[in-house]
């Protein structure tokens, strides 16, 4: 039915450390995809569609049917290169129009 | 009732560098190792949580080199797909061929019969004397390993088959 579901997400570090650039955040995605579901999981079309560095703030895509997979992964994430992270993800939707805000942000006066 | 279903897949696991004719000795775990190892790398640690509890792999006869392999009815697409791209087993390399997949270990049971026939057919011709050739057959029909996955009702229709033959 949808193509594609997108997440907001942001990682988390326990230290601040160097830059973590966009390439290897995205590889840092694949790499916790192969670790839960094998080489398989890992050649999932994962795509980083923007980027924050200072905040370290994505917004990925993936093929809906890998929802599950996807998620699964970044929720069981323990480490970033020996530094203990977690990936916060904010909002996840197959509209990425929705990702802009939710309902509770909103003001229902 | 939920019970659960098993697939038994019939391999074949031919080491590269040797003959067609030369036996394959295999340790007894070390198929089911291999497997593990390959669904790690393949399908992660989902993979091999999703096939870890029903996974067993009997090594069957070293002539013919066929080994069944058991496994979950959901679970089996994951190891299913993981078997061709077996590359080593103990230090050999190998390629292994799937040959049947049953949902019985009877069903499995006919199909090895019927296969360890036709080779023995094959090869009788190139053993020179009649006892060498008693002693193929004796070795190519003996199937009890298979017992070892937990069915009596195996040695049962054992019985049966060779009667109908």
């Amino acid at each position: 039915m949808y193509r594609f579901y997108y997440f907001d997400v942001s990682l988390e570090l326990e230290q601040d450390t160097t830059e973590i650039s966009a390439v290897y955040f995205k590889n840092h995605v694949m790499h916790l995809l192969n670790i839960l579901f094998g080489e398989d999981g890992a050649s999932t079309a994962v795509d980083v569609l923007k980027y924050d560095e200072l905040s370290r703030r994505a917004i990925l895509r993936c093929p809906s049917a890998s929802y599950v997979k996807l998620r699964s992964s970044l929720t069981l994430c323990e480490k970033f290169n020996n530094i203990r992270c977690v990936y916060r993800i904010r909002n996840s939707s197959p509209c990425l129009l929705s990702l802009l805000n939710t309902s509770r942000g909103y003001n229902h006066y | 009732m939920v019970r659960f279903k098993n697939r038994y897949i019939v391999i074949e696991v031919n080491p590269i560098n040797e003959n067609n004719d030369a036996a394959l000795i295999l340790k007894p775990a070390s198929l089911y190792f291999s497997i593990t190892k390959k669904i790690q790398q393949v399908h992660g640690d989902f993979g091999v949580a999703a096939t870890k509890t029903g996974l067993a792999a009997k090594y069957c006869n070293k002539w013919t080199r066929v080994a069944v392999v058991r496994v979950r009815h959901g679970a089996h697409r994951l190891v299913a797909s993981c078997l061709p791209l077996l590359q080593q087993v103990e230090n050999q390399n190998v390629i292994v061929r799937t040959l049947y997949t049953g949902a019985t270990l009877q069903h499995c049971y006919k199909f090895i019969q019927h296969h360890q026939r036709s080779y023995l057919e094959k090869i009788w011709s190139k053993l020179k004397t009649e006892d060498e050739r008693n002693m193929m057959e004796a070795a190519l029909t003996d199937l009890n390993s298979l017992e070892l996955f937990g069915h009596a009702e195996v040695r049962n229709k054992k019985t049966e088959v060779v009667e109908d033959k």
